[in-house]
Order: C-alpha cells, then structure tokens, then sequence
C-alpha cells in the first residue's frame, strides 16, 4: 500500500506568492512567514533546478542542490542584500553549492557523467519538429562535453549562455569579476570545441569554403 | 532584427561585445529562427546550447521540493529551540563548578520561600580539606540536580542543574 506524507499547514500561491513582491517575501520569512518562504520557493525552484541540472548533469542531485539552497537562504535571510534580486542572491548559493559537489566528484564519477548514462533533460521541448535531428543530437553531445570543464567555467558557461543571465549577475553568482566570467566562458567554448574535435569530429562545423 | 543583421552581429555576440539588449535580441532570434540557429551553430558548435527552450519542472517536483524545504526549516527551528537552552544550562553548570572551587554558597534566584538541595558529597569531604557546603535554590523550577563526585579528585565536584523537559 502506498503511503503518502502530506505537508498539513495549507500553502497557497495566492496567499503570498502573488500579491507580494520578492523583497517583501524576504521581509515576511525573515519574521518567520513559512508561507512567504514557500512562495519563494514555488517561484525560483524550477529555475535554480534546471541550472544545477545543467552544472551537475544530474536531476535527482540538483534537487538536493535546490533544497539545500533554499535552507541556507533560510538560515541566512538576514544577510541578504537588497541591492542584489532574490533570484542572484538564490543563484549565489546554488551555484556554490554545485561547484563544491563538482569539485568533491571522483575522475570516475565525472567519466560516467561524461558518458551519457545519467538521465538529463538539457534542453527542453520546445523546437519545431523539423528541425534537424543533426542538431538535436548535438545538443545532447555538448550536454556531455560541458563535464569536461572546470567548475568555475561550467558555472560560468551554464548561467551566461544557456540562461542568459547578466554578466555582473553571473559575477555575483559566482563570486568573481565580470572579466574573469567572461574568461570562463571564452575557454568553456574552446574546451568545447576541442573534445568536440577529438570524440565526434563529424559534429564539427565544416569550415569555410569546403 | 532580420537574419542578415542578426548574422552581421554574431561575431561580437561571440566576443561579448554586445551590450545587454543587443545581447537579449540575438539570443531570442537564435531561439526563434531555425534557420539562422543552423547557421550560427555552424560558426561556433556550443551555441547549440545557446537560448535553448527552458526546461520547466512538474507541478508535482516543485510542490515536492516545497515540502522537503518547510521540513528541513522545522527541524532546524526545532533543534535551534532544543540547543539554545542546553548551551545555557552548561554555562550555569560551568559557573557552580567555579562556585564549589571557591567553597562559596551559590543561590540561583533570590527572595520567597526556598528548597535548598545540600550540595556536600563524601568523595568531597577529604580529611585534610573539607568540602565546601554548596546550596542550590530550587524554587518551584523542578529541575533536577545531578552531583558528580570523582574519588580520585576529590577537590573536585560537578552538579549539573537540568531541566527535565530538556533530557532525551
């Protein structure tokens, strides 16, 4: 028989999520508002999960990411910095905790990530079906390759170019300058492009004038 | 912006030498131009990953992660609850063992009708020192007193003072 546990205190969206902006939300968790924490986390979870997904390549880890970062904000809700969105400041002390699981990782773990065995949805949906399978299929090889980089360059990489974030957002989420971000994402992309060269040359745009 | 500025502007997308609104077209054209992503990717291959479609979690994750994070944040309320007080006891413990060195009379609280627990232990009554008479006030607090005595110190007496609701 299947047993479910069910959080009793009623939480709803409307409640607090919505009529209450995320510096307010803050300000009531900080009086110990459950409710506006849980609405914080309604909002941000998806977002800061698909992140750690794309840094760890691992789902079910970046949900122990997503929880753990929301206990720190918690624990720390009284240093949190007004001039910086909610969402940065979550950004922060996700992308912190990934980078120390990264770098906690054995060369063993990163080859099986490497390798494509773990379940990971890089990319969403939502291309038009004619787009080429060539692509696709591309997409997911780059998903793999992104192992190969350093933490701070996955980080980096991940939060500039596939969330779109602004530079000196990514420099705060990752406790460096705007120069040294932009540094990891010009070796992210070259790292890239070697291991793309060495493990499926056929990938490799053809180059200007074959 | 059509597909030939948007071309025209990818070297200094590459460069991050756009400023953040350009920066925001390109990636939304690239999301939405097939064509133009095509030809992009084959300029630099990690662009592939570049404005991909957001991937968004199941209502049923996100109202499960929700759960385990109030959970995480109780049990951290609780053991906070739980600790505060025990840190305070172990420092009134830490202030009677300097008050039996000092062979002083200590009273926790003062004035109204007092229930003195007398503190004096044979292991403490050495023929050459006497033990210190030590008094603790248990005015109506119900906790308890634990007296450790060590025979092979017998200068030496720890009572600890706990609150019973606090034992595990």
């Amino acid at each position: 028989m299947a047993m479910r546990l069910r959080l009793v205190t009623a939480i709803r969206e409307d409640d607090a999520g919505r009529t209450m902006d995320e510096r307010e939300l803050v300000r009531a968790a900080r009086r110990g508002d459950e409710e506006a924490f849980a609405a914080l986390v309604r909002r941000y979870s998806s977002g800061l999960h698909r992140t750690a997904a794309r840094m760890l390549g691992d789902e079910a880890e970046a949900w122990d990411v997503v929880q753990m970062t929301f206990l720190k904000a918690w624990q720390r809700l009284d240093r949190y910095d007004s001039r910086w969105s909610v969402s940065t400041w979550l950004y922060r002390i996700a992308t912190n905790l990934a980078i120390d699981l990264m770098r906690a990782r054995t060369s063993r773990e990163r080859a099986q990530l490497a390798g494509g065995e773990h379940h990971l949805r890089l990319v969403g949906d939502g291309e038009p079906a004619s787009q080429a399978a060539d692509e696709s299929e591309l997409e997911r090889i780059m998903g793999r390759l992104l192992t190969h980089l350093t933490p701070q360059q996955r980080a980096a990489f991940v939060l500039r170019e596939i969330e779109g974030l602004p530079s000196a957002d990514v420099a705060e989420a990752i406790g460096c300058s705007p120069t040294t971000v932009r540094n990891h994402v010009f070796q992210a992309r070259r790292v890239l492009r070697r291991e793309l060269e060495l493990h499926y040359p056929e990938y490799l745009p053809s180059t200007p004038g074959e | 912006m059509d597909c030939d500025r948007l071309l025209a502007a990818l070297p200094r997308y590459l460069d991050d030498a756009l400023d953040p609104a350009e920066r925001e077209v390109v990636r939304r054209h690239l999301a939405e131009c097939p064509s133009c992503r095509r030809r992009a990717v084959a300029l630099e291959p990690s662009l592939a990953l570049v404005a991909a479609p957001p991937i968004e979690a199941e209502a049923e994750e996100v109202e499960r992660c929700v759960g385990a994070v109030i959970s995480l944040i109780r049990q951290e309320r609780l053991a906070g609850r739980l600790h505060r007080p025990r840190r305070r006891l172990f420092a009134a413990a830490a202030v009677l063992i300097v008050a039996l060195a000092a062979g002083a009379v200590w009273q926790l609280g003062g004035g109204g009708p007092a229930t003195t627990v007398p503190m004096g232990s044979t292991a403490m009554e050495s023929p050459a020192r006497p033990a210190p008479e030590v008094e603790v006030d248990m005015r109506g607090s119900g906790v308890r007193v634990y007296h450790l005595a060590i025979d092979d110190a017998p200068d030496t007496a720890v009572a600890l003072v706990v609150n019973p609701a606090l034992e595990l």
